[in-house]
């Protein structure tokens, strides 16, 4: 489980440098307070990760938490995806 | 009234129990809010504040800014909210041209506070935290103790209508924000329209959604305090998720919306608005940049008990100068929305080159003249001269006018409409952005040969990409991560380009410029190519 957190987390960083030009730092990145997630980036986001991690990730169903740093949104995935993936 | 800090006085002595602020479950009645910013205005003249001083703002959305906001006026000083998610150089940048003596924080503020001393030091400005005790080895001159001691009887303010209110600042050219001076009489013509025109009752919930950096807020706050309505602060980070913005909407029963459009569009592209949907509201209005008809359709097919305003004005002219009912749903969704006829005490001129009135329906440059006209930018006489020049109508030295830099023709039925611009401002969720502004900082950054800023139509809810073109200097190689983390030392998020592009030479017009033109259709047919 862990492992694949940390992989998901190495992934998520890099549809930040693909997508975004942004090289995430740390894992404490607040992405909010920084402005790297803001609410056009939002959409372009979750639909790379719904295509890349083969996920639903509904709006409605999503939390703003769920977005704060890149191991909260790699545990949000997680909670998605089958575990054998 | 005279100034604005007396609309809530009014409201304290008349209702001291009714709601001025609901944010977060609770509620902060007029009477509870007079008396903090009379504690506020006392503890700003005891650490030294004295009058038509600046204070700077380092809080985060919430009452307690909004707090902070009344009792600087009740100190007779003005003030400037400071965004928190700009970078600390550009914070700098503003304090240094505002000279505080006294700057309000919070612990929110204390992460920005302390890269400001480490990296320039703060000076001899005086620094009160207000919800709590002061964080460790930071400057601390005031707590919340020393807020709460103050007394909270009423205070005798001496500023008069024609003192600055607040300094807000906006993008500028040369790579260095501009600071609008606004006025208590600025603001209070506007208001006062506004309360006549939209009939806004102590009944009224009023949405607060716009940053307190931006002008809009402005109306937001005083419009809400005039009328004795209830605001509601809209927690920014709601923006993000559209169903939870719209939830915010029902739940607190809002009965007038202000935004920008993007805000409403991502509402929209999300379909998060039901049929009859907030059965509370009653008038939306937005500002800040054309709403396509699209969007607005959209809405005003869901919402047929809502009466729909476009408000048009560059913060130079305070929140807005013109309106526009709409009468019914856009039928031709590629028209753009007028932005209409003037507002009391304001008047729109289109003028050709040599400031002579344009023919009906010709294009000439948008000018503004009236009640809203700030008095200029702060400290800087040459740019206040160049935007705000005499009427040519005139005779009085006094009566000046403003080139808002728009483009607009007058329709057939005498109503406005924008058209373009007369330079490379763009306006990007709301956010008014000077082009010119990052390409300064692009070429301060000395690692390229050269750059240009350019922003492209894409098909986000954006509307505008900003996109970048450069040419890197011989045996250096630089990766767009690298630009842009460079560029986020220096500039807020909302202007970072989210478009690069690597050329040898950037594309050339004949007198040997850089070829904006031909550099946008580049990135255009990228963005069209949908890579």
């Amino acid at each position: 489980m862990l492992e694949r957190l940390e992989r998901l987390q190495r992934e998520i960083a890099i549809i930040f440098v693909e997508r975004f030009d942004t090289r995430i730092t740390s894992h404490d990145v607040d992405l909010l307070e920084t402005g790297l997630v803001d609410s056009v980036k939002i959409v372009e986001l979750v639909l790379e990760l719904e295509q890349r991690f083969g996920v639903s990730l509904p709006f409605e169903e999503l939390e703003i938490e769920d977005f704060r740093t890149v191991p909260r949104l790699a545990e949000r995935i997680a909670r998605t995806t089958p575990a054998a993936g | 009234m005279k100034r604005l800090q007396d609309y809530v006085s009014a409201q304290a002595e008349r209702r001291a129990e009714a709601p001025a602020i609901a944010w977060k479950g609770e509620r902060l009645s007029y009477g509870a809010l007079e008396q903090r910013a009379n504690r506020l205005a006392r503890l700003l003249a005891g650490l030294g504040a004295q009058r038509r001083d600046r204070i700077a703002l380092l809080l985060p959305k919430s009452p307690l800014a909004i707090t902070a906001m009344v009792g600087t006026l009740k100190a007779d000083c003005a003030y400037t909210p400071v965004d928190l998610k700009n970078p600390a150089p550009r914070v700098a940048q503003i304090l240094a041209a505002l000279e505080s003596r006294v700057l309000l924080a919070c612990r929110e503020a204390a992460p920005l506070v302390e890269q400001l001393v480490r990296e320039n030091g703060l000076g001899p400005v005086r620094v009160a935290w207000l919800d709590g005790t002061p964080p460790p080895g930071l400057p601390a001159h005031a707590s919340l103790a020393d807020f709460e001691a103050c007394s909270a009887d009423s205070v005798a303010s001496a500023n008069r209508a024609g003192d600055v209110a607040h300094i807000l600042f906006t993008s500028g050219s040369t790579g260095v924000p501009k600071g609008v001076l606004i006025t208590h009489a600025n603001v209070i013509a506007f208001v006062e329209w506004a309360r006549a025109h939209f009939d806004i009752q102590p009944s009224d919930r009023c949405s607060g959604h716009s940053p307190l950096h931006f002008d809009l807020s402005t109306f937001d706050t005083y419009g809400s305090f005039a009328a004795g309505a209830e605001l509601y602060p809209v927690p920014v980070e709601l923006n993000l998720l559209p169903h939870k913005l719209a939830q915010f909407m029902r739940d607190a029963a809002l009965t007038q919306w202000f935004s920008v459009p993007s805000a409403l569009n991502h509402m929209a592209k999300a379909g998060v608005i039901g049929e009859h949907d907030f059965p509370s509201l009653r008038r939306l209005l937005w500002c800040g940049e054309a709403w396509h008809a699209a969007g607005l359709a959209h809405w005003m097919r869901r919402l047929p008990h809502v009466r729909f305003t476009n408000l048009y004005g560059p913060t130079e002219a305070t929140i807005a100068s013109s309106w526009y009912d709409v009468p019914g749903i856009p039928q031709d969704e590629t028209k753009p929305v007028p932005i209409g006829r003037p507002c009391d005490g304001e008047e729109l001129l289109v003028l050709d080159e040599a400031l002579r009135p344009s023919a009906p329906g010709e294009t000439g440059d948008l000018y503004i003249r009236g009640v809203g006209l700030s008095p200029g930018y702060w400290r800087d006489p040459a740019k206040t001269a160049a935007a705000f020049i005499p009427n040519p109508f005139s005779d009085d030295p006094d009566d000046r006018i403003y080139r808002t830099g728009d483009l607009a023709r007058v329709s057939e039925g005498g109503e406005i409409v924008l058209v373009g611009r007369a330079d490379t401002q763009i306006k990007s969720r709301g956010y008014r952005i000077e082009l010119g502004e990052i390409e300064a900082v692009l070429h301060t950054l000395g690692t390229l040969e050269e750059s240009a800023v350019v922003a492209v139509d894409s098909a986000g809810i954006d509307g505008l990409a900003i996109a970048c073109g450069y040419a890197t200097r011989a045996g250096v190689a630089t990766e767009p991560a690298d630009l842009r983390a460079l560029l986020a030392a220096r500039l807020p998020a909302y202007m970072l380009p989210s478009r690069w592009r690597r050329f040898d030479r950037l594309p050339l017009n004949a007198n040997g410029k850089v070829d904006r033109k031909a550099l946008k259709e580049i990135f255009a047919a990228t963005e069209a190519s949908g890579k």
